[in-house]
Parts: structure tokens; sequence; C-alpha cells
């Protein structure tokens, strides 16, 4: 048995939530955030990343059994990579604008300011964001 | 070349069953995932964390480089690895073998040059153009991936050379044809800003 392609899918795709959850905490793109507290947030994103790589590598010495035999080719590697941390990026955006849909503490769209692309997740969800992205007639 | 390659590797592979902590952490840097997940995962992360948009273009930019050239230097590292150059050390020094099945295992890819090396520095290349201190965030698993390789008897010190070069050469390669495709990457760039992804 070798390291398969939905056990590497599903750890790419668990580790990449975290590192999204923690990018978000640290450039402010509260708009991807599950929690906005950060002594949630935290915790939640390093539990994400290292779990997943507990499961991955450490369950049932599997470093030094399974992953000791050839498993994924380098590029299908990439292409489970490529595909799982797009999944992980279309769950985080969808996830944390519903969550936003459910919270009742609305954010405030009234900034001066009105940012554009990625920078509009600061003030706002993705489902908003995106809303507003196609309503404006400003390239 | 082939003496000073077995010399650097017999050396390198009296060490293996010395130090358990070592070898432990030859393990887990020659593992086929490890590093390079590390490795895309701090991309991944690179793709969202710079704060001021013009500064993020440039590292988004940096990152379809490195997505570029990886790509690109596989494909340079399997027109090479016909040339059959020789044997890995575990094939040429059966005495390594013992090492190697204790540190990764006996691979069948081609030796030379290093695919290893060259995808974990087309990547780090590709960064260094746009910023050195990030850069050296993925210089160092870059440099310890290829060298746990070498301590498991699995590549040559020139094979992993070879391999480092193909990977930077390809870097500086593809980010000095990407004007040719400006107008299409201003485009996808236009677009991604769109949908609030850049």
């Amino acid at each position: 048995m070798v390291a398969t392609r939905p056990e590497y899918f599903a750890f790419v795709f668990v580790a990449s939530v975290g590192v999204l959850q923690l990018t978000a905490i640290l450039a402010g793109l509260k708009g991807l955030l599950f929690f906005r507290r950060p002594a949630l947030a935290y915790p939640f994103s390093i539990l994400a990343i290292a779990g997943a790589s507990y499961w991955f590598f450490v369950r049932s010495d599997r470093i030094d059994t399974i992953m000791r035999r050839v498993g994924l080719e380098g590029s299908q590697q990439f292409y489970y990579f490529c595909v799982s941390a797009f999944a992980a990026l279309i769950f985080t955006l969808v996830v944390s604008s519903l969550i936003d849909v459910f919270r009742r503490q609305t954010q405030s769209n009234n900034c001066g300011e009105k940012r554009q692309g990625l920078n509009s997740l600061r003030e706002m969800s993705y489902f908003k964001a995106i809303k507003r992205s196609f309503r404006s007639k400003e390239d | 070349m082939q003496i000073v390659d077995d010399k650097i590797i017999l050396w390198i592979n009296s060490l293996v069953g010395k130090f358990s902590v070592l070898d432990r952490i030859m393990i887990w840097l020659a593992n086929d995932y490890f590093i390079p997940v590390v490795m895309a995962l701090i991309l991944l992360g690179l793709w969202f964390f710079v704060s001021d948009a013009t500064q993020r273009e440039g590292y988004q930019r940096a990152i379809v480089v490195a997505a570029i050239s990886i790509g690109s230097a596989c494909g340079f590292i399997l027109a090479f690895s016909h040339l059959n150059w020789h044997q890995h050390p575990f094939q040429e020094h059966p005495e390594l073998m013992a090492a190697t099945n204790n540190i990764f295992y006996p691979i069948h890819d081609p030796t030379f040059p290093s695919n290893t090396s060259a995808v974990t520095f087309a990547a780090t290349a590709s960064i260094w153009q746009k910023s050195r201190r990030v850069a050296v965030l993925l210089l160092i698993p870059a440099i310890l991936m290829p060298l746990a390789k070498l301590y498991a008897a699995v590549y040559y010190p020139s094979d992993i050379v070879a391999g480092a070069a193909i990977g930077i050469f390809t870097a500086y390669f593809i980010k000095w044809i990407m004007p040719i495709f400006e107008p299409i990457v201003s485009r996808v760039f236009w677009l991604l800003r769109k949908l609030c992804l850049a």
C-alpha cells in the first residue's frame, strides 16, 4: 500500500485551510476568517496544519513504512496539490461567507476608502466583495 | 568528477546509523511529501500575505513564475535523464543499500540530474528574483531535501548540483520570457482582482 491520492488530497486540503486561516489573521483579511477572535483563529489554524501533518505522516508509523516505497510521482503530487489547495480556497471562501451571513454583527460597508480586489476582504466577506466587484463599473 | 562524488558520498554515508537523531531528521527531510508540501504551502500563504496591493501583485507574479518553473524544470530533467550518465550511488556501491533503506528507499527515477534539487531550486530562484529575504524561507528546505537524499545515498553531489543549476536556470529563463506573455498575464490578474483573489 502506498500513500494514496485521497489521503494526500485530504492532507493538503486541511493543511491549506489552516494556512489560509493563518495568513488571513496575519494579513488582516477578516473576510476570510472562520473565527474573528485571534484567540480562536490562531489555535484553529495551527491545529489544522499540525493535525493534518500528524495524520498523514506519523499515525501508524507511516513515515517509516508506507512512505518508504514508491508513492505519488512528482507530477502527480503537483497536480493533486493544485486541485486540493484550490478546493481548500473555495471551501474557505464559502464557509467564511456563510458564517458572515449568520453572524448578527455585520461589518460596516461604509468605509471611506473602497478597497478593490483581495483587499476588499479586509472589510467584508467574499460573497459581499464579489457582489460589489461585479456591480462596480470600474476596472 | 566520479572520484570526488564517490569520496563525498562514502564519507557522508559513513554517518548513517551512528546518530539516531540525525537519521530521524534525515528521514523527514528526504521524505517525498514533507518538504515539497511545506514549500508549496509557503507559496500559498505568500499569495495572500502581503498587505500592499502593488507589492502583493509582484509576489503573486513571482509565484506564477515559480509554478511554471517547477513544471518546466521537470521537463528539462526528463530530457536530460535520457542521457543516462550513471546509476544511483546505492546501485554502484551495493554496500550503501543499507543506508538507503534506513533513510529512504531505492528509487527508480534517473539519477542525473536530481529532480528533487531542480524542483526545489526552481521555486526558490523564482521568489529570489522578487525578494531575497522571503526566498531564504524557501532556500533552507531547498538545500536540506537534496542534502538528505545525499545522506540516503540516492544521489551523488554532482546530480544535486546539476539539478539545482537546471532549476535556477529555468526560473531565470521563465522570468526573462514572461514579458512576451504580459498581455495574457495582465488579463489573468485583472480577472483575479475582479474575483477578489489578487
